[in-house]
């Protein structure tokens, strides 16, 4: 029985010490914590590397085509916002009614959109606040082909409006 | 009265796991003595602490220290035969079964005490009454919840250390624990937003791991673990 009598409490206050229950409860909900699992998906094959991320053609003749050429409303910021209001309604059908690989390709348009949002009009798009918008651009920003993925870390570093 | 009636009403959907489905443990049993002996050395090193937590904030703390009344439990209940078959017979998650029984046992203690007419016994744990099964079983849920957290963030955060990814492990706790963007994150650790994200998601998905891990050898079911996380979640909850 000699196993039995040598439990060691100090570990258990030591590691209350390590971790309070509010933190055990943020760690917990760090499971749940996915802005857009099609994002999820994204950024889990970007870091394994297995290439089935969307091309920069895929993403340029995407949802974001339906009000014009995405890289001069979007890229360059010449966008209104009927055309964002345009090409978010695509992307949402896309997302919809498209299947899985078509899916994310909606998930990260929409990602472009907001980032695009943020760069030129200092507003939010879709998301729902600054944290949510972080999340969004940078699980975005580690499947996007590299400009796009530019005007994503742009926008995680831009000050939104006040009112926004 | 045995542990197993310990449950003043019949386990809802939620609390009952399929007895086939009981993984490890099970697996352990079927390997004879030295499964038990793994399944016993399991039991103390994951339930222990929880335990002894449980009772040192209980009324029951006047018995003894939490270290010599979970010890005292351990050996009274782990060296029965067929603890771990009547655990699974119970159809409820291990630490539930666990607590029902010290709390059974800290019961026999508090009678036999009394019976002996131990001096030494303070009057107060002898005039307390014993606390509600229900209260009990909510209060250990959440120290149960948060030992489980801390130990599946200890085993992650070894095994990212092992695998060359602490700065991942790092980002993760400064992400959800501390509350840093990741912006911020990308600009403390030199890295773009899009690999913040990705480091992050690395450490992730092995705490996540771990979570499942210790969750599955408490009893849950593949299918239950989404629900079971937010009963953790709800039981960590303040107030």
């Amino acid at each position: 029985m000699n196993d039995f009598q040598e439990q060691d409490f100090s570990r258990a206050s030591d590691a209350g010490q390590t971790s309070s229950m509010p933190e055990c409860m943020r760690l917990l909900a760090s499971l749940g914590d996915e802005t857009d699992p099609l994002l999820s998906r994204v950024i889990d094959r970007s870091r394994r590397r297995d290439g089935l991320l969307p091309s920069r053609s895929a993403i340029e003749a995407g949802p974001l085509s339906a009000p014009g050429c995405p890289n001069t409303l979007f890229f360059d910021g010449a966008a209104g916002d009927d055309d964002f209001t345009l090409a978010l309604l695509a992307c949402e059908a896309l997302k919809d009614s498209g299947n899985s690989a078509e899916r994310e390709l909606a998930a990260l348009s929409i990602a472009i959109l907001e980032a695009s949002s943020i760069v030129y009009r200092r507003r939010l798009l879709v998301s729902t606040s600054s944290r949510e918008a972080d999340a969004r651009l940078a699980s975005a920003a580690a499947g996007l082909p590299s400009a796009w993925a530019r005007l994503a870390h742009a926008a995680m570093r831009m000050p939104l409006r006040a009112s926004a | 009265m045995s542990d197993t009636t310990a449950r003043s009403t019949p386990p809802s959907k939620r609390d009952s796991f399929p007895a086939t489905q009981r993984g490890w443990l099970v697996a352990q049993l079927g390997q004879g003595a030295e499964g038990l002996s793994r399944i016993n050395a399991y039991v103390m090193q994951t339930y222990a602490e929880p335990l002894g937590n449980y009772v040192a904030g209980s009324s029951f703390r006047s018995l003894g220290t939490p270290a010599d009344l979970v010890s005292g439990f351990f050996a009274s209940r782990l060296a029965q035969p067929a603890y771990f078959e009547r655990w699974i017979e119970s159809n409820l998650p291990l630490r539930r079964w666990l607590i029902n029984g010290f709390l059974f046992y800290l019961q026999e203690e508090l009678r036999r005490r009394k019976a002996d007419r131990v001096e030494a016994m303070p009057s107060s744990a002898v005039d307390e009454p014993a606390s509600s099964a229900q209260t009990a079983v909510e209060e250990f849920d959440r120290l149960w919840a948060a030992s489980m957290v801390r130990s599946a963030a200890t085993a992650a955060r070894e095994r990212c250390t092992q695998e060359g990814f602490d700065t991942h492990w790092q980002m993760f706790e400064r992400h959800f624990i501390k509350g840093v963007s990741y912006a911020d994150l990308a600009a403390e650790f030199s890295v773009t937003g899009g690999q913040s994200a990705s480091m992050v998601r690395t450490a992730s998905i092995r705490f996540r791991q771990a979570v499942v891990d210790l969750l599955l050898k408490d009893g849950a079911t593949e299918e239950e673990l989404d629900d079971e996380i937010a009963r953790l979640m709800m039981a960590l909850r303040p107030g």
